[in-house]
């Protein structure tokens, strides 16, 4: 392990490396900013970026990106109200409080250090148990697969804050259409209509972007702005502060939210606006001065951002070491990854891990230029905000056009992307999950494939699954996610 | 019921068209045909759920013109890019679009229009080297 981290190190020390998580962070805080506009499609926007490049250098930007978006979806949650990312959602009720009483400045201040610790011990927490987690990975099954498949796909449904019917449908949407293609099993061709395109299945990448750049630039058609900037609110923004006394009444509350984040990032399925919401409800609960939270104080903005920039961290835990995405972020760096020729799961730390180790430790430096630029460019990056919907439309078609294409260079991807965007409108309209469809869409092959494998081990017998400790173990996990959505479900008929 | 609800239903007949094929499937892709028939069960038996148990309603679509301009734009688009290449229908593309949504400034048309495709230009063909797509003409 620390012969694989330190040539990762060495692979990242060169002005080029660390040029290119630079504006890896800038371009991610740039994006989170802008209200609507995700870190998934920031991620998914500048993978083709990272087609000429080294792997090294293009997980790298990728992971700058992630870490950026995830704070700057903090700064127009604190000037102006509207979380840049849903993650941030939660950030809003004492950020923006906080600017109204002329104390923006030290909002964003703690948003951004609250970011970086966040970020920094999750990105440990990665750097120790990814390995652990993949030498346990080796043991696993085809039947392990399946099983973390169907637990991905559980949790992103119950987790998530919307209808849990939806939500699992969306999950089941996925599913059917990575049956799309040649099955795993008999390699017999299925729904591809006679298209050779089509046999390895429906291409990843171009959906992702359809679903989450194109249906957004839909929306973003809606209105003429993302949000109407207050110039008074900006004005009020001098000092980017904190005192270490306001620090040191906060580390608390960021550690606890750190580690919230990161367990919940790890947790396949859930992601970084319920790691913030619960972070939030955390320290409010635990509070001697629970009313305050929601008036425009410190605590309740460092528990939020310390939460959803943990989950950046987590989310890679099974990414990495199983390949399964903690997240829709998660899930479009899975793109990143595939693209450079490196397939996630335990071989990662063995035959790539000069990379992954690169990976990892880029994350530590792309939070260093987070906590930097946040600091000295809060303001300027909410100035982002003000673009009009106009500029925007246009320039992220022509983006989402040439990720879209670059991948197999076919313009198949680019109507396959056109015509996902046109769904995921309809669906996301209509309150299905578009997070679920992509995880759907990425576990569908991974639990196929495990479900076949398996049954033709146990001679067809499913009750052989229950005779694994692993698989009991991770069927123990399923039974517990589904638990509160159903518990909820029975107390509100008994109301 | 609450409201006739579009998606559940298209939702419906595309999973029993998908069932109809699997039950075709040769003997030895029985396992296949198994598995896309269990999950186009389950995805009908969540769409009726949906159907009779959901109370929200669906968020209306606010500017219906400019939605489907933009569809048919973008649709326009991606034919003329076979045609002319990347760069000029882009270049119309962004520039009939901005005019739509109510750019009128002149210098921000040609600014922002120049801006983002020197920028691919220069980043992605020759700094990157990642094609993009071209045309029979260009």
């Amino acid at each position: 392990m620390l012969e694989h981290m330190y040539a990762g190190l060495m692979l990242l020390m060169n002005p080029n490396s660390i040029l290119t998580i630079f504006l890896g962070v800038v371009s991610g805080i740039m994006i989170g900013a802008l209200p609507g506009l995700t870190a998934t499609m920031a991620v998914a926007l500048l993978i083709p970026v990272t087609f000429g490049m080294p792997p090294e250098q293009g997980l790298a930007l990728l992971g700058g990106v992630y870490s950026g978006a995830m704070y700057g979806g903090s700064i127009s949650a604190i000037l102006l109200h509207t979380p840049g990312t849903p993650a941030a959602a939660a950030t809003t009720f004492d950020g923006y409080p906080m600017t109204q009483k002329g104390e923006g400045g030290k909002a964003l201040a703690t948003s951004v250090v609250a970011s970086f610790a966040g970020g920094i011990l999750s990105t440990v927490a990665l750097l120790f148990i990814a390995p652990l987690l993949a030498s346990i990975a080796l043991r696993f099954g085809p039947a392990e697969y399946f099983l973390l498949a169907i637990l991905g796909l559980t949790t992103i449904a119950t987790l998530s804050t919307g209808n849990i019917i939806k939500g699992l449908a969306s999950g089941v949407i996925g599913l059917l259409l990575a049956t799309v293609g040649t099955d795993p099993i008999s390699g017999y061709g299925r729904f591809t209509f006679g298209s050779t395109n089509l046999l390895g299945g429906i291409p990843f990448m171009p959906a992702l972007i359809g679903l989450f750049s194109m249906a957004q630039v839909l929306t973003l058609s809606e209105s003429e702005y993302i949000v109407r900037i207050e110039k008074e609110a900006l004005r009020r923004i001098r000092h980017i502060s904190l005192t270490l006394k306001e620090l040191k009444k906060l580390k608390g509350i960021i550690l606890s939210g750190s580690i919230i984040g990161t367990i919940v990032g790890i947790l396949p399925g859930a992601g970084a606006t319920i790691a913030s919401f619960i972070s939030y409800n955390t320290a409010k609960n635990n509070s001697p001065h629970p009313e305050k939270f929601g008036t425009g104080i410190p605590e309740g903005v460092a528990a939020s951002e310390s939460a959803n920039n943990a989950v950046v961290g987590g989310s890679l835990v099974p990414l990495l070491t199983l390949g399964i995405p903690g997240n829709s972020v998660a899930a479009a760096l899975l793109g990143g990854l595939m693209i450079q020729g490196l397939l996630p799961g335990p071989d990662l730390f063995h035959t790539y891990g000069n990379i992954t180790y690169a990976f990892i430790l880029s994350l530590f430096i792309a939070n260093i230029f987070m906590i930097m630029v946040g600091l000295l460019g809060a303001p300027y990056f909410s100035r982002v905000v003000s673009l009009s919907n106009a500029i925007l439309i246009p320039t992220i078609v022509v983006l989402s056009i040439i990720g879209s294409y670059a991948i197999r260079n076919n313009m198949f991807d680019v109507w396959l992307m056109f015509a996902f965007g046109i769904a995921g409108y309809f669906l996301d309209k209509a309150d299905y999950s578009l997070g679920a469809i992509v995880l759907g869409l990425i576990l569908g092959p991974i639990a196929e494939r495990g479900l076949g494998r398996a049954m033709i081990l146990f001679n067809g017998n499913p009750m052989l699954f229950l005779t694994r400790p692993l698989s009991l173990a991770i069927i123990g996990l399923i039974v517990i996610f589904m638990l509160p959505p159903i518990l909820k479900g029975k107390r509100r008929k008994k109301t | 019921m609450n409201k006739i609800q579009i998606i559940p239903i298209i939702l419906i007949v595309i999973s029993s068209l998908m069932i109809k094929a699997a039950l075709a499937y040769p003997a030895r892709a029985a396992f296949a045909s198994h598995y896309v028939i269990f999950w186009a069960l389950i995805l009908i038996a969540f769409c009726i759920a949906i159907i009779f148990g959901t109370k929200k309603k669906t968020e209306k679509i606010k500017e219906p013109k400019k939605l489907l301009f933009l569809i048919m734009s973008v649709t326009l688009y991606l034919f003329a890019m076979t045609y002319i290449g990347f760069f000029i229908s882009s270049a119309v593309f962004m520039i009939g679009t901005m005019l739509y949504l109510g750019v009128k400034n002149k210098i921000a048309l040609l600014t922002t229009t120049t801006l983002v495709l020197g920028g691919i230009y220069f980043i992605f063909l020759k700094f990157l080297e990642v094609p993009v797509p071209s045309g029979i003409l260009f």
